[in-house]
């Protein structure tokens, strides 16, 4: 009864997201800027994606599973929570396209050249690894409890071929703003390395946040989970304040980046930029540090709730603050403008987020992800 | 017959009148001409060009569109192909039925000469449907047709004996922003 | 809700279901679901449905029709596209001797059918000033207006109705002060060219602006002070544009638009460029740069002055000689002669001559006392005034000399109120350097004859009012038509000073006015202290507004009537800015929009006098049917173009037809083109001498200074760290309506300039507000905002003129842009020059950041 109950709220969530994305769209207005919130809002769950699945699966292939298994058990956890979040950045960007059932177009019409076109193509890679990883294991596992040993190289294989996509999604979104030279902010080295780092902090903090919630009560696997990801969200977080840093270095020595970066350093853009480089950089590795002494999963989940949030701010600054300067055709010339996330904006993205609710709780009710659940019916189903 | 056709702005000469910008608008967006807000995202009206100004030092001013780069960023980054070379007139052009909205193309125009159509939300540039059926019947894209001071060429850059490229001999030019290796074709004689 | 735009249909389905669902307290989100899943579906269907552009050649164009702008006064050649019956492009017609294009023009396509075009007759049904309006039927109200008229004419006599106006229908302004009965058809003049028009009479014979230019294609180094070539008629920057060797220098307080491109900016003070102007003279005079050749043959350089200013003529030195013959020293006879009858006449004589009555006079040549006047303004001494460097204006002088310059003699000019010295002195340096109606140099036009719509002829010893078109009225009828106007009771030299007619209306000075016809023209937006203009209004009995589009003044109305755009109508004239004899046409490129029913102007003035003063009107050859607009349309307008299609045929002795095939095809006919080196040189000049006086003579007899000199301008000079002088000037999209038309809410700019330095001085950042005060006008206050930009010279803020700060009740709610900025006429107060009558549109403000 509770189960239907349960699925029926998330089917509720799940429509609710799709109208207020429907809504939105029809009300989608031009603004002063070409990609607005919802670009770093599909960044955000696609970067959550890779991150959770790289920092979950990735030891594996050097042969790191925790002490007593414990990261092996989170395994489908994490392949479902990444695929689960994968579809709502795909809901972003389609509703942010002014013909979504165009996308088609990106495969029949393919151009190499387009790091969009390789996004949508590695997209599509990556959300049908990721499943595969999860079947994989799901059938693996009950086929291991029906007695049939399983040899763990085909695991390994599939998460091979899945670091290697999520990798490559991340760069390569990096690189949808890298090669723009028309925001010289965007144009530097060290994109492809924050890209990562974020994604490692986002999935990390996502991990952390969504495995302390699904364990409630398991104290073994809560304990894991606050020293793992609080750790790794430690190690990710100072990996990205260091690039950060560097990032931020290198933009002073070009004049045209830094006027971009300047704007979150002290301009328009600052009070948004500090407030969420001291509760992502700073607060959170505190609290992780907290957890990891106190053993503390509430402290670990706060940690990564407030890293979600930072991650969220630093790419909406990462995208939107080097739109707002354009370096005119007469040098010495500056164009500005402003930008204000539109209710359309807001609608889709509110969308977006009911829909990962609702298709992460739908996965947790339906599929056996919990260490010991199996499947039972049509393979893959409790 | 292959052509490859270019442009040329003569800001020595350009006496500001926007005759050319108002032409532009009425005659390839009319769908927009009682719009208040038809170009949101230059902050201006429904027209390919845009008018740049600066204020400081000695004041210059260009008007500019799409200088049809024959290695176009836009090109480059568009999922699609919708934005393409068309190889028979040198234009940059966009396929709108393939067009899918993703706006790749505004930001890596190092330009910044496209802009987001306020019902279409698709990207809009020079050159627009009415100029071409006019270039189709032999006459001068609006722009250069209504230019009272002679201060816009448009023509075949690989017939030696076009206008333009009789204006390009004649007069010191400049393309915009060459060093990023757009190759455009919008040639600029500096006021 | 008519003005509510559509943007497409899926809004046009959400509105309507909207009204339908009005209780309904989700209604918004219910209805955006359809709304955007109807985009979303017919996105996912893709596509066709948003990619409607046909692609090339099954485009239709439109078809050409060669007819003339009328977007600003200055009818340049354009043709006009036309598709599914409307107006779409506008495009120049190639050849044409003033070609267009602007932004003005291409903006045609919005006039057509714009939602602020007045479409029927309406009467005032609030106070005046509240805007409010009811559609009336024709007849009603030109019923109400006649018999309006009537009674004002029976208490205050016919004088006490005036009519003012600008360009449009000005040709028919004669004809309606004799079918009304008044003097008081007065223009916008005193706020533009009067100060140059008197300036031209006296030293070229000739008011202009037009009859006499630059040659610009031709010229080699133009000087434009007080000109900037951004008001209008781009042609003649066309022309300069397309002669590649042409030199430009502009001297303006605020960069003018052409100094984007290759012409050289002089930042001068505001109101100083008689100075300037004085100071080039000096330097070419002391250098000996000038064409004394030219001088002593042509001008009046030579002629001796007497101590008392007065020129020193036959009758001075001989009984009964000819008070007309001025007298100049022959050095080949080293003696006082005649100057027609001198070889060598020398322009450096200064001597004691012996009068006929025995006496003995000092005289002077007119050249030594320009010299000695000039001297005052020797370079240091000038650049104190102006604020140009010493050797800026040495340079330019000696450039100008050197190259045979031309320097433009001014057009919409009203500034400072010392403009009248300016434009005297551009034109002797023009004299100067000997380039008159030479080529390249300041050119007479050649007339194409166009007759005057109504002259008076005297046959039998009576005098008539005779119009082109065959009728006449006779001197008994005239009424008040030939008396002196309300302004030149009070300015002997006046073309036009509307301030006149407001101290009329509100003082009664000199007579009472009290019924007012504002044609084609925006008096709150053109004359000085609009304040009073307002004022004014309120007073009057009857004010009708005529006019095509709803304008400030529209607002103080108790009648408008909707005139037809020069799309809608048929009109001959001859084309204004070129040195050629050209007639051209207006024409009739379509029917007005089908919801309206506007009528020219000239109908409707006939049709009113028809009911006011039956006898005036036929008179003057109007008939009852014409009542009907069609019969108007069909039999009368013929019967005026014909009839000045006749006399241009007779003069030129070319026939009708080719002609009338000619302005057909191209819009134009070119009836003789420029020949240079005919005035003075061939036949003489206006002038009192028939020369090119550089002692104008005529200034004085009005009592005048005949040489230019500077004095400051008409307002206080500002003087506090926070006080500016405030200039404003047109910009190639400026019109009365092309500034409420929407592309001018991107086009124009309604910022005040300030300089880069004062912006800093004062802390102001680019578009921050500032509240700007009239010193001279304590209490008028605006707000703006600011543009800080190198455009403009230190201590001086620059406003468009004519773009902002309209006011209209429905321009507030149609036009808001256009509410912003400044409308400079709220902020000058009235200075008109005691003599020629003309203002200053220029002031002093103090600021306030806000
Ligand atoms: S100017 Fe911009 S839009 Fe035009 S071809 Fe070049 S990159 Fe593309
Ligand atoms: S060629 Fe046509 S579309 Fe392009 S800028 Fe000129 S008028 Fe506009
Ligand atoms: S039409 Fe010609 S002169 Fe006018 S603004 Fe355009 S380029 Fe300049």
């Amino acid at each position: 009864m509770k189960r239907i109950f349960a699925v029926t709220l998330s089917l509720i969530a799940l429509i609710v997201g799709l109208v207020l994305g429907i809504v939105g769209f029809g009300r989608k207005e031009v603004g002063e800027i070409a990609w607005g919130f919802l670009v770093p809002g599909y960044m955000f769950f696609a970067m959550t994606a890779a991150g959770a699945a790289l920092v979950t699966l990735a030891p594996s292939l050097f042969g790191y599973e925790g002490r007593d298994g414990e990261l092996r058990s989170l395994r489908k956890l994490a392949l479902w929570f990444a695929a689960g979040t994968l579809i709502p950045s795909w809901f972003l960007i389609l509703l942010d396209l002014s013909n979504p059932g165009g996308f088609i177009y990106i495969f029949s019409g393919f151009n190499p050249d387009s790091r969009i076109a390789w996004m949508a193509a590695l997209y599509l890679t990556t959300f049908v690894v990721l499943i595969a990883e999860l079947i994989y294991a799901i059938v693996k596992e009950s086929k291991e409890a029906e007695g049939v040993p399983k040899k763990a190289m085909g695991a390994i294989i599939l998460t091979m071929i899945g670091t290697v996509v999520e990798l490559m999604l991340v760069s390569n979104l990096s690189q949808v703003f890298g090669v723009i030279q028309t925001f010289p902010a965007w144009h530097g080295s060290y994109m492809v390395a924050i890209f990562i780092s974020t994604s490692l902090v986002l999935g990390a903090a996502g991990m952390g946040l969504f495995g302390s919630l699904v364990m409630k009560g398991r104290e073994k696997e809560r304990r894991f989970i606050t020293s793992y990801y609080g750790k790794m969200l430690i190690a990710a977080s100072l990996a990205l304040a260091f690039l950060l840093f560097w990032a931020f270095l290198s933009a002073y020595f070009d004049p045209m980046a830094w006027i971009s970066f300047k704007k979150m350093l002290d301009g328009s853009y600052s009070i948004a930029f500090w407030s969420a480089a001291f509760i992502g950089l700073v607060i959170s590795p505190i609290l992780a540090g907290i957890a990891l002494s106190r053993k503390s999963a509430a402290s670990l989940m706060a940690s990564s709730a407030l890293s979600l949030i930072f991650g969220l701010t630093l790419l909406y600054l990462l995208i939107i603050v080097p739109q707002t300067t354009f370096f005119e055709v007469i040098p010495g010339v500056v164009r500005e403008s402003t930008y204000a996330i539109g209710t359309a904006e807001i609608l889709i993205a509110l969308g977006g987020a009911f829909i990962w609710g609702a298709l992460i709780a739908l996965g947790f009710i339906l599929l056996p992800l919990l260490p010991e659940e199996r499947a039972r019916k049509l393979f893959i189903f409790k | 017959m292959m052509v490859r056709y270019g442009f040329l702005y003569d800001e020595s000469r350009c006496i500001s009148c926007y005759a050319c910008i108002v032409a532009c608008s009425s005659n390839n967006y009319p769908e927009l001409m009682e719009d208040p807000n038809p170009n949101i995202f230059w902050g201006t009206m429904a027209t390919n060009i845009r008018i740049v100004i600066k204020e400081q030092g000695r004041p210059e001013q260009i008007l500019l569109s799409c200088q049809h780069c024959e290695r176009p960023p836009c090109v480059e980054v568009c999922p699609t192909g919708a934005s393409h070379v068309d190889r028979s007139n040198g234009f940059v052009e966009i396929d709108y039925d393939k067009c899918i909205g993703c706006k790749a193309c505004i930001t890596a125009c190092p330009y910044n000469a496209r802009w987001i159509h306020p019902i279409k939300l698709k990207p809009m540039k020079c050159i627009g449907d009415a100029c071409k059926a006019r270039i189709a019947k032999g006459e001068m894209p609006f722009c250069v047709e209504v230019c009272p001071a002679e201060a816009r060429v448009f023509g075949d850059l690989d017939d030696p004996n076009s206008e333009i490229n009789k204006r390009i001999a004649s007069a010191k030019t400049v393309k915009i922003k060459e060093y990023l290796g757009t190759e455009p074709k919008f040639y600029v004689v500096r006021g | 809700m008519g003005d509510i735009i559509l943007k497409n249909e899926q809004e046009k389905i959400k509105l309507t279901r909207r009204d339908f669902l009005k209780t309904a307290a989700f209604t918004a989100l219910a209805l955006s679901i359809p709304s955007g899943g109807l985009k979303l579906l017919e996105s996912l269907t893709e596509s066709e449905a948003l990619s409607e552009q046909a692609p090339t050649s099954a485009q239709p164009l439109p078809a050409y029709i060669a007819t003339s702008c009328g977007m600003c006064g200055g009818s340049c050649g354009i043709k006009v596209g036309i598709l599914n019956n409307k107006p779409v492009a506008a495009v120049p017609i190639e050849g044409h001797p003033q070609p267009g294009l602007c932004g003005r023009a291409a903006m045609l396509p919005w006039l057509y059918d714009n939602a602020l075009r007045l479409k029927k007759p309406m009467k005032r049904v609030g106070n005046r000033g509240e805007g409010s309006f009811q559609e009336i039927p024709w007849d009603q109200a030109l019923n109400e207006i006649a018999s309006k008229l009537k009674e004002i004419v029976s208490k205050y006599g016919y004088k006490s109705i005036a009519i003012t106006y600008h360009d449009c229908w000005s040709s028919y302004i004669p004809l309606f002060t004799y079918l009304f009965g008044t003097p008081n058809g007065i223009p916008h003049v005193s706020t533009c060219h009067l100060a140059g028009s008197a300036a031209r009479s006296q030293v070229l014979g000739i008011a202009g602006p037009n009859l006499v230019d630059p040659d610009y294609e031709n010229a080699s180094y133009l000087l434009l002070i007080g000109r900037s070539l951004s008001t209008g008629i781009m042609g003649q920057v066309q022309r300069a544009r397309s002669n590649s060797k042409l030199r430009i220098v502009v001297v303006d307080p605020r960069m003018p638009e052409i100094s984007f491109g290759n012409a050289e900016w002089i930042p001068i003070i505001p109101g100083t460029d008689p100075a300037f102007v004085l100071s080039l003279i000096n330097v070419i005079i002391e250098e000996g740069l000038y064409d004394a050749n030219f001088l002593k043959k042509y001008t009046n350089a030579p002629f001796l002055i007497k101590q008392d200013g007065k020129p020193l003529t036959e009758a001075d030195v001989k009984q009964g000689g000819s008070s007309t013959t001025y007298m100049v020293y022959d050095s080949s006879s080293s003696s006082i002669v005649p100057y027609t009858s001198a070889s060598q006449p020398d322009l450096n004589y200064q001597g004691n001559v012996t009068l006929a009555d025995g006496s003995t006079a000092s005289v002077k040549t007119a050249f030594l006392l320009l010299k000695d006047r000039a001297s005052q303004y020797s370079p240091s001494n000038a650049s104190k005034i102006t604020g140009v460097d010493e050797d800026t204006i040495r340079r330019i002088a000696r450039e100008f000399a050197l190259y045979r310059g031309v320097a433009d003699d001014t057009w919409y000019a009203a500034k400072n109120g010392n403009e009248y010295d300016a434009v005297k002195g551009i034109l002797i340096l023009n004299a100067l350097v000997g380039n008159i109606d030479a080529m390249g140099g300041l050119v007479f036009q050649e007339s194409a004859g166009i007759p005057s719509i109504i002259t008076l002829v005297t046959s039998g010893g009576k005098t008539y009012a005779k119009t082109i078109y065959g009728a006449s009225m006779p001197q008994e009828m005239f009424a008040d038509s030939t008396q002196k106007r309300v302004d030149q009771l009070k300015y002997k030299l006046t073309l036009g000073t509307f301030d006149a007619v407001l101290d009329a209306i509100l003082k009664d000075d000199p007579y009472p006015i009290r019924a007012l016809f504002v044609i084609g023209t925006t008096p709150i937006l053109r004359d000085m202290n609009a304040s009073k203009v307002i004022e004014a209004y309120k007073k009057l009995d009857l004010v009708v507004f005529i006019n095509v589009l709803y304008q400030d003044d529209a607002d103080y109305a108790d009648y408008i009537l909707p005139d037809t755009t020069f799309l809608e109508r048929d009109e001959i004239f001859a084309t204004k800015w070129t040195p050629h004899a050209v007639v051209q046409m207006t024409r009739k490129v379509i029917e007005p929009p089908e919801d309206s029913d506007p009528r020219e102007a000239v109908w409707a003035m006939f049709e009113i006098a028809r009911r006011a003063f039956p006898e005036r009107a036929y008179a003057l050859g109007w008939k009852d049917e014409y009542a009907d607009y069609s019969k108007f349309e069909s039999q009368f307008v013929p019967s005026v173009i014909d009839a000045i299609l006749n006399s241009v045929s007779s003069k030129w002795n070319v026939s009708k037809d080719r002609i009338k095939q000619e302005l057909e095809t191209n819009g134009f006919y070119l009836l003789k083109r420029k020949s240079y080196y005919s005035r003075p040189y061939k036949s003489p000049v206006g002038t009192p001498s028939g020369r090119v006086e550089i002692y104008p003579l005529a200034a004085l007899a009005s009592g005048l200074d005949p040489l230019p000199s500077y004095s400051p301008p008409a307002y206080t000079l500002p003087s506090a760290p926070n006080e500016f002088y405030l200039v404003n000037s047109k910009s190639p999209t400026t019109s009365l309506t092309a500034t409420i038309l929407e592309p001018s809410k991107f086009l124009e700019d309604r910022k005040v300039w300030m300089n880069p330095k004062d912006a800093s001085r004062l802390g102001i950042s680019d578009g921050d507000a500032i509240e700007i005060e009239s010193i001279d006008l304590p209490g008028a206050k605006v707000i703006a905002e600011v543009r800080v930009t190198n455009r403009v010279r230190e201590g001086v803020l620059y406003t468009r003129a004519q773009a902002g700060g309209r006011r209209a009740k429905k321009l507030v709610a149609m036009r808001h842009f256009s509410t912003n900025g400044v409308n400079p006429e709220f902020l000058a107060k009235v200075s008109l020059h005691p003599i020629i009558g003309y203002g200053a549109t220029n002031c002093s403000v103090r600021i306030r950041k806000l």
